[in-house]
């Protein structure tokens, strides 16, 4: 057994059981960081001198290995802030082309508030029509999905490709097959399965995808936005600025070509040449490993769960169709009392609605508390959790 | 000041003090986003303007309950001009310990729903005396 915890040093001292929320960073990720400020700290694309062009090769290395790592082509590859902006680029960018007043884009109930507000903003300015898919279980309702997509005929359809609050993996290609009867534009919003299964773009033939770089051992800071060169293509640009033109005059702008089209500005170069380096450990640790591990850590989270009376679970129990995400409520406490009483022993959960509130809503609660799983958590972190879990019923005697 | 005891805490979170609705009482409401939870502050003034009665409901956290009890405590039996400023500082002393940074927030809803209250009580008592 691989022991990681010298490569991240903070699960000495920690449960972190947050990986969800951000995932931590190895120490290879924060040299990578330290070593561009202190050894190459020069702007990317636009200097001819040795700093310079070693910044932008590192940065555009971290391009290439991004998109080996999910099928795609180099130039179909954007760099963003995080996933909440990848997708406010296409929503932005969609309502400034294609979508018009009364155009259905179809969701799903599980998504997060990044996959809701753009297309509710969208709404607000051009009158389009969101509509959402409903939940049988944990899943989502494929029959529900089929009727919807017949009776809207959606141009758009946006959704999660694993639950942040359910774990729930919602079956892709199924989605995606449906979606194509109305010739709809596909988006995955893969934020919370990227850093755990294995996500081919190219074969999945979805036409866009989008995650963050820090749920997958990479900096905060760093998002990225795959998309189909065909359709890249078409969009016009999100930010006017440097880097994203060819030339410009008093009069107008050409853009430049993808991939700088979409990339306005000066970027956060040290944090995507970290997540060039956490791609590196990603690909080291493999996601076979990644799945098997965590598969292992939830089936025995749930198991011990099951054998507690005040324990009520709402992620999924079908660990081989779910990622590393156990979402309960201790009966009569509330989330947040659980987690600072967890962190009395350095356990660390979160607590809320999870930036999941419509999800929440149709549960019929209005918070839960969840831990959430990487590669480097071990048994004795979720026995750490039940023995915390243990003591939140001891206090307030739920 | 004190670590959080947590006992005490979950002990007046299970029995609270002042945790029920006042018909015909002015009311304040407050939400804190991150966790979606939800404080209503219901204030009963008397004709000599002094607080007669305070309650609170909702749902929220153990922290954000107490804190609501005890700002029903603190104001009760005191004119309303006299108990509307009350701060976090002063709430943090009535605790005995202060919230880490990411606990301030369930303090601050019990206190901005109290604030609510408090502006409703004062509006509506201006509005009533200039009839």
């Amino acid at each position: 057994m691989v022991d990681y915890k010298k490569d991240f040093p903070i699960l000495e001292r920690f449960h972190y059981l947050d990986s969800a929320a951000t995932s931590l960073k190895p120490i290879q990720v924060i040299e990578a960081e330290m070593e561009y400020y202190k050894e190459y700290p020069a702007n990317v694309h636009r200097g001819v001198y040795k700093l310079s062009e070693r910044a932008t090769e590192m940065f555009e290395r971290t391009r290439d290995s991004t998109a080996r790592m999910f099928g795609a082509k180099s130039r179909e590859v954007i760099f963003t802030r995080n996933t909440t902006e990848s997708l406010n680029l296409l929503a932005a960018t969609l309502g400034n082309s294609v979508l018009r007043k009364g155009d259905t884009v179809l969701l799903t109930a599980m998504e997060h508030h990044s996959n809701i507000v753009p297309w509710l903003m969208l709404k607000e300015r051009v009158g389009i029509r969101v509509e959402f898919v409903e939940l049988e279980g944990q899943s989502l309702d494929y029959e529900d999905f089929k009727a919807k997509v017949g009776k809207y005929n959606p141009k758009v359809v946006s959704f999660m490709h694993a639950s942040n609050v359910l774990g729930t993996i919602n079956d892709a290609a199924k989605i995606i097959k449906l979606a194509k009867r109305s010739g709809a534009i596909t988006i995955m919003d893969c934020a919370q399965s990227a850093p755990h299964i294995k996500v081919d773009f190219s074969r999945l033939g979805v036409d866009y995808i989008a995650f963050s770089a820090h749920k997958l051992l990479g900096p905060t800071g760093v998002g990225v936005l795959i998309g189909k060169e065909s359709q890249l293509e078409e969009l016009p640009p999100f930010m006017g600025g440097g880097s994203m033109i060819r030339e410009v005059s008093r009069q107008g702008f050409k853009p430049a070509e993808l991939p700088q089209k979409f990339e306005a500005g000066t970027p956060n170069i040290a944090g995507v040449i970290g997540f060039g380096a956490a791609l590196d450990y990603i690909k080291k640790v493999g996601f076979g490993k990644i799945e098997s591990v965590e598969k292992g850590l939830l089936a025995y989270i749930l198991k011990r769960a099951r054998e507690l009376g005040y324990i009520k679970v709402y992620s999924s129990q079908d660990v081989g169709n779910a990622v590393g995400i156990f979402a309960f409520n201790v009966d009569g406490v509330h989330p947040h009392d659980v987690s600072a009483l967890l962190d009395e022993a350095n356990v660390c959960i979160r607590a809320g609605h999870h930036c999941a509130q419509p999800l929440h809503s149709q549960l019929g609660i209005n918070y839960t508390a969840r831990a959430s799983l990487y590669f480097y958590n071990t048994k004795e972190d979720v026995d750490a959790l039940f023995c915390g879990l243990e003591n939140v019923k001891k206090v307030f005697n739920a | 000041m004190m670590d959080v005891d947590y006992e005490l805490l979950a002990e007046r979170y299970k029995r609270p003090k002042h945790k029920k609705k006042l018909k015909g009482a002015f009311t304040g409401e407050a939400s804190n986003s991150p966790c979606g939870d939800n404080i209503k502050i219901y204030i009963s003034v008397g004709a000599e303007g002094k607080i007669r009665d305070a309650a609170h409901d909702g749902h929220s956290c153990a922290l954000a309950t107490v804190s609501a009890d005890m700002l029903c405590d603190y104001a009760i039996g005191k004119r309303l001009g006299d108990v509307c400023n009350v701060d976090f500082e002063k709430m943090v002393r009535m605790l005995g310990f202060t919230p880490s940074i990411g606990r301030a927030g369930c303090v601050r809803v019990s206190l901005d729903a109290f604030h609510d209250a408090c502006r409703t009580a004062m509006r509506t008592g201006k509005r009533r005396k200039t009839k």
